[in-house]
């Protein structure tokens, strides 16, 4: 005997809080293109993933920020010395970056899919440029002899810039995947998550490299 | 069935419970002020959780047995009950933090050294002792009559020649450092030792002192004792340093004044 | 496509798009994206790996009580480690080290969260899958890539690390200090790459819990089971992160010679260590960063369990609701301010010691809680003395066992004896290894039947739980004992030290062996009890086997592809509706409202 209440009937807190109605995994046919597509609560679905995401990744460079802090503080072997000035560079072109990501937003918010396939052609070149300014970085402090091991204070600085560069590699590989999706017929809604998710996402490395500057400046 | 596991948990509750009253398994007799402070605040907090875990397994196995029963009826509907709620909540908590209160006079005894040394107030008459742990042995270096360790240097070491830490003999304050196996001190001084360690980590434990101490290479650990028990007790290392972790122990000999002064001029003798 | 039976107990669905059903075995079963699927990987990933990681604890406890025994086929397997079948002390040590990481990493973290959350968090908040499926995945076969580097460290030059499964420096950072090859670096990698995983499987718990939940289920209706497995992926999203940068940390210094744990002038039999100022505790203190979150991790989803189930075979609702959600999330905070107390005889500052004391204690209050309020759970109800009901009463008391010697080594001044000594490990294995191990049996003889649509033996799994229930006391109990006279850990004989022979040490050794014999055989007993169910079991043919409330209950046993056949339930009520009074049934299903079995409204989700 299944009862059926109509919505009226209900108790008053039916409405959840955020939760509502499940959506379809992403690999679903309507993701493919079908004409009920996916649901536009799937952005913010994406974007609170990479919200939380954020939280794991904080924590990995917060341990290797106390680490920094409490090896320097430690012993007396600590040598610092002068960042390689293509990190200015590098700054810039990741700045830059963040700005035609947001372009390619612009273009997805108003529908034009032409705008929306260059800036992101462009944001990932410029994260392509970005990482080979790192690479130039390492090269420059290997010229004058400042190699990995050779002391805490290198040490952490390949370390971080590496770590850094991995997860902005993570970013770039996003951006082709987006880059994939806009290529095919998919459905707007996924479209939608998935620049939207990489945008964040980017704007994120984006913040974390500067802190990661600053803490290179301030406690070399 | 109810019955049963009721009577399983109550008959495991005793069988746990029954050695730590008989004493079966016991910590051997500390030997200081301070290890019998620290027993007083073990026996405190025994008692506390020991009627905590009696009265917690108790309950346990009587609601099992009396809720397991055939019974007429439907099960109770009640949610909770804030006031009894609250009421463990906050017996928990004075509890727990009375207890950690109550051992933190203790605490700051045993570890405080550095203020009070600081603060001045370390005892006037005492011996220095520096141990140093090394795979799989404990070396003891005493400062000898001048009262003052010799510099050391990793260069110098040799385990062969019985340099095992690195003194340096050509140095006036190194000539006379005494380097034993075993650690002697006389009963009733106040004793301090410096921990170190040439490698890994090991850890200074003697259990009738009831303390014990990393010794981290790098780092100079301090512990302070008073014994007041002549005896020979065994230094066991309790943290895992390798394959012969087992069997690194050495002993600390408490001894009266008088063996003491002989023991330490007859190490003096071998020097020259 | 079959359709999908709809239960009777739903009041109401809202039809969302179903997605096929993959065809082909490979995309069904190994590559599956089926939070199900990926589920049971992960549960028979942690039921290889909790044999391998018993196997370990066996021959541990065999080389305590007969060094000089040759086991024959050791000799063959290991011929270094164990010549003629003789392990040798660091041999002991290597074993005692892998079952650790066994246990903790391949066992106690994956089960509860990414196999039995993995399977029921999706059913019990009315969703089809995880919100990434294919995330979910990938969490778990990078999980398995870990599992192989881990036992590769086995069989490879120096055989596996012997220094622990806390890996502490310079012991684990100077090859030179154990005389062993990649064993120690494999170990490393393992973890680094489980930390990954985990952390990719937390995200997915965290966004699931978040945004999945079916209408009308409001965090406060949440079944308990969900909210420990979204504290727990919380935990985990924070703790492996650092664990992963301590792990890196730890791999550079061993193998690119840089200076992060190892401290200058070290001298290694002789020979002098080419580091400089790096600092051991640093290591330390990034580990138990995540090491003591990690003990929730491990006994949370267990609580979780444990909760559900006494509600469920007590006929009554969960006493407290609120509080015990309250205690978890106390839990989970506190579990990230008291660190420092694994450390309370590293030299570290007495004042920063005697606050991680404080803190520490304030564990034991949200801990009293939630026993008080198991108990209060049972109290009033009509106990069922089901398997899944024994393994859950046994948890309590497993924990509260467990959790009050916890009192003793939170004192700094009594840790200073106690530290390092057998009591910890009586502490840590009764309530992280066995409590969070009857938490997963409990778990499994309850879900079996929804999940394979056949029932446990209830005989052998009665029996396996009192043999076992007595066994692991019988076992850890006595470690107390050794613990106060007191028995390092991590000896592999008795003989270095002259004391343990004359206190009796070896009675209890030879007592907790025999106990450990007994119950790790009774376990292979669970294995074929588990494994002949799966073929022969008694059918399970109703949704509903055992009058449970929750949303998992309102579906087929098993469930189809995507769970409620491209539909989703409405919630109506708590997650712990039993005995309502004026009711005419003694259960109320979270998506029933039928208001002819059900007068009086709904709480409003406490």
């Amino acid at each position: 005997m299944p009862a059926t209440l109509t919505e009226a009937e209900a108790p008053p807190r039916l409405e959840p809080g955020r939760g509502g109605f499940v959506t379809l995994p992403p690999e679903s046919e309507g993701d493919r293109g079908g004409p009920d597509g996916g649901d536009p609560r799937l952005a913010q679905r994406y974007r609170l993933a990479v919200w939380i995401g954020m939280g794991g990744i904080v924590m990995f460079f917060a341990a290797l920020t106390s680490a920094m802090i409490v090896r320097e503080g430690l012993s007396g072997d600590w040598q610092p010395f002068a960042l390689p000035p293509v990190l200015y560079a590098s700054t810039a072109i990741l700045l830059a970056s963040s700005w035609t990501v947001e372009r390619a937003r612009t273009g997805l918010r108003e529908g034009r899919t032409g705008p929306l396939r260059r800036w992101v052609n462009v944001s990932a070149a410029l994260g392509l440029a970005f990482l080979a300014c790192q690479l130039l970085g390492w090269q420059a402090l290997a010229e004058r002899g400042i190699y990995l091991a050779s002391n805490p204070a290198n040490s952490f600085y390949y370390l971080l810039t590496a770590a850094h560069g991995a997860h902005l590699a993570g970013g770039v590989a996003a951006l082709g995947y987006v880059w994939a999706r806009l290529r095919g017929r998919g459905a707007w809604p996924t479209r939608e998550a998935a620049v939207e998710a990489t945008a964040l996402y980017w704007h994120f490395l984006d913040v974390l490299w500067i802190y990661i500057l600053g803490l290179l400046l301030i406690w070399r | 069935m109810g019955l049963l596991l009721a009577i399983a948990v109550w008959a495991i509750t005793l069988a746990i419970s029954i050695p730590f009253v008989t004493q079966t398994w016991w910590m051997p007799e500390p030997i200081t002020a301070l290890g019998r402070e620290i027993d007083s605040t073990f026996n405190f907090t025994l008692i506390f959780t020991g009627i905590i875990f009696l009265l917690a397994q108790a309950a346990l196995g009587y609601t099992v047995w009396r809720f397991g029963r055939k019974s007429e009826g439907p099960a109770s509907d009640t949610h909770g009950n804030n006031r009894l709620e609250l009421l463990w909540t906050v017996a928990a908590a004075a509890i727990f933090l009375g207890l950690t209160l109550y051992g933190y006079t203790v605490w700051a005894e045993t570890r405080f050294i550095d203020q009070r040394q600081q603060a001045g107030k370390q005892p006037e008459n005492r011996i220095v002792v520096e141990i140093t742990g090394q795979q799989f042995v404990w070396n003891m270096r005493y400062a000898g009559a001048d009262n003052e360790f010799g510099p050391t240097d990793i260069s110098l070491i040799d385990d062969a020649a019985g340099n095992p830490v690195g003194v340096d003999r050509g140095a006036p304050a190194g000539k006379d450092d005494i380097m034993v196996p075993e650690m002697r001190v006389p009963v009733n001084m106040d004793v301090e030792v410096l921990l170190k360690s040439k490698d890994v980590l090991h850890n200074f434990f003697v259990p009738e002192l009831r303390i014990k101490l990393d010794t981290v290479p790098g780092l100079v650990g301090k512990l302070e004792f008073k014994p007041d028990k002549e005896g020979k007790y065994e230094i066991v290392c309790s943290e895992l340093c390798g394959l012969g972790h087992y069997k690194m122990r050495s002993f600390l000999h408490v001894v009266s004044q008088e063996e003491y002064d002989a023991w330490i001029a007859e190490q003096a003798s071998y020097l020259f | 496509m079959t359709e999908v039976q709809v239960s009777p107990e739903v009041a109401e669905y809202t039809e969302v798009h179903r997605h096929p059903e993959p065809k082909s075995f490979v995309w069904k079963y190994i590559f599956s994206i089926d939070h199900k699927v990926i589920g049971i990987q992960y549960i028979l990933l942690a039921l290889v790996a909790v044999f391998v990681g018993m196997g370990l604890s066996l021959l541990v406890r065999l080389r305590l009580v007969w060094p000089d025994q040759s086991i024959p086929l050791l000799g063959q397997l290991f011929p270094v480690g164990a010549p003629d079948g003789v392990m040798t002390p660091e041999f002991y040590l290597a074993m005692l080290t892998m079952h650790g990481t066994v246990m903790v990493f391949m066992v106690l973290t994956t089960a509860p969260q990414g196999g039995f959350g993995n399977y029921f968090l999706p059913i019990q908040i009315g969703a089809a899958d995880m919100a990434f499926p294919r995330l979910n995945m990938l969490s778990f076969w990078t999980t398995f890539v870990s599992f192989l580097l881990l036992m590769a460290a086995f069989f490879v030059e120096g055989g596996a690390p012997m220094t622990g499964w806390t890996g502490y420096p310079p012991l684990s950072a100077v090859p030179e200090a154990t005389v062993q090859g990649i064993g120690q670096d494999l170990w490393i990698a393992s973890i680094a790459t489980f930390c990954i995983a985990s952390l990719l499987g937390a995200l997915n718990f965290i966004v699931t819990t978040l945004d999945l939940r079916a209408k009308g289920l409001t965090m406060m209706r949440l079944p308990l089971t969900c909210w420990t497995w979204f504290v727990t992926a919380i935990l985990g999203l924070l703790a492996f992160g650092v664990l992963l940068a301590a792990g890196v940390l730890l791999l550079m210094d061993r193998n690119v010679g840089t200076s992060f744990f190892v401290p200058a002038g070290l001298v290694v039999s002789d020979k002098v260590i080419d580091h400089s100022g790096g600092s051991p505790i640093l290591w330390q203190h990034l580990f138990w960063f995540f090491g003591h979150p990690e003990v929730y991790i491990a006994i949370l989803p267990g609580m979780g369990v444990t909760s559900h189930v006494l509600a469920t075979f007590a006929r009554r609702t969960v006493f407290g609701y609120k509080a015990m959600v309250l205690a978890v999330l106390a839990i989970g905070i506190l579990g990230f301010v008291v660190w420092g107390h694994h450390m309370f005889v590293s030299g570290m500052s007495p004042y920063s010691a005697f606050v991680f004391s404080v803190l520490t204690m304030c564990i034991g209050v949200p801990s009293a809680i939630k026993t008080f309020n198991w108990i209060g759970t049972m109290w009033g109800g009509k106990i069922r003395f089901t398997s899944p009901m024994l393994y859950s009463i046994g948890f309590v008391s497993l924990f509260v066992s467990g959790g009050l010697s916890g009192i003793f080594l939170g004192q700094p001044t009594i840790d200073l004896f106690f530290h390092d000594t057998y009591f910890v490990v009586a502490h840590f294995h009764l309530i992280m290894g066995v409590a969070a191990i009857f938490g997963m049996f409990a778990g499994l003889t309850f879900w079996f039947p929804k999940m394979f649509g056949r029932f446990m033996d209830e005989r052998l799994s009665k029996i396996h739980f009192w043999v076992t229930f007595t066994g692991v006391y019988a076992v850890f109990g006595p470690m107390h004992f050794l613990g106060l006279l007191p028995h390092p850990r991590r000896y592999a004989e008795i003989t270095g030290v002259d004391y343990l022979g004359t206190t009796g040490a070896a009675d209890l050794h030879m007592f907790i062996t025999v106990a450990a014999v007994l119950t790790i055989l009774v376990q292979f007993l669970f294995l074929y009890n588990f494994a002949g169910s799966l073929l022969r079991g008694a059918v399970c043919k109703e949704d509903n086997p055992w009058e449970a409330t929750t949303l998992e209950w309102a579906i087929p046993s098993p469930p189809p592809h995507d769970n409620f056949g491209g539909k989703v339930p409405h919630v109506y009520r708590g997650a712990y509706d039993f005995s309502l009074s004026g009711a005419k049934r003694d259960f109320a299903m979270q998506c029933n409202n039928d208001k002819a079995v059900f007068p009086a409204p709904p709480a409003a989700g406490d």
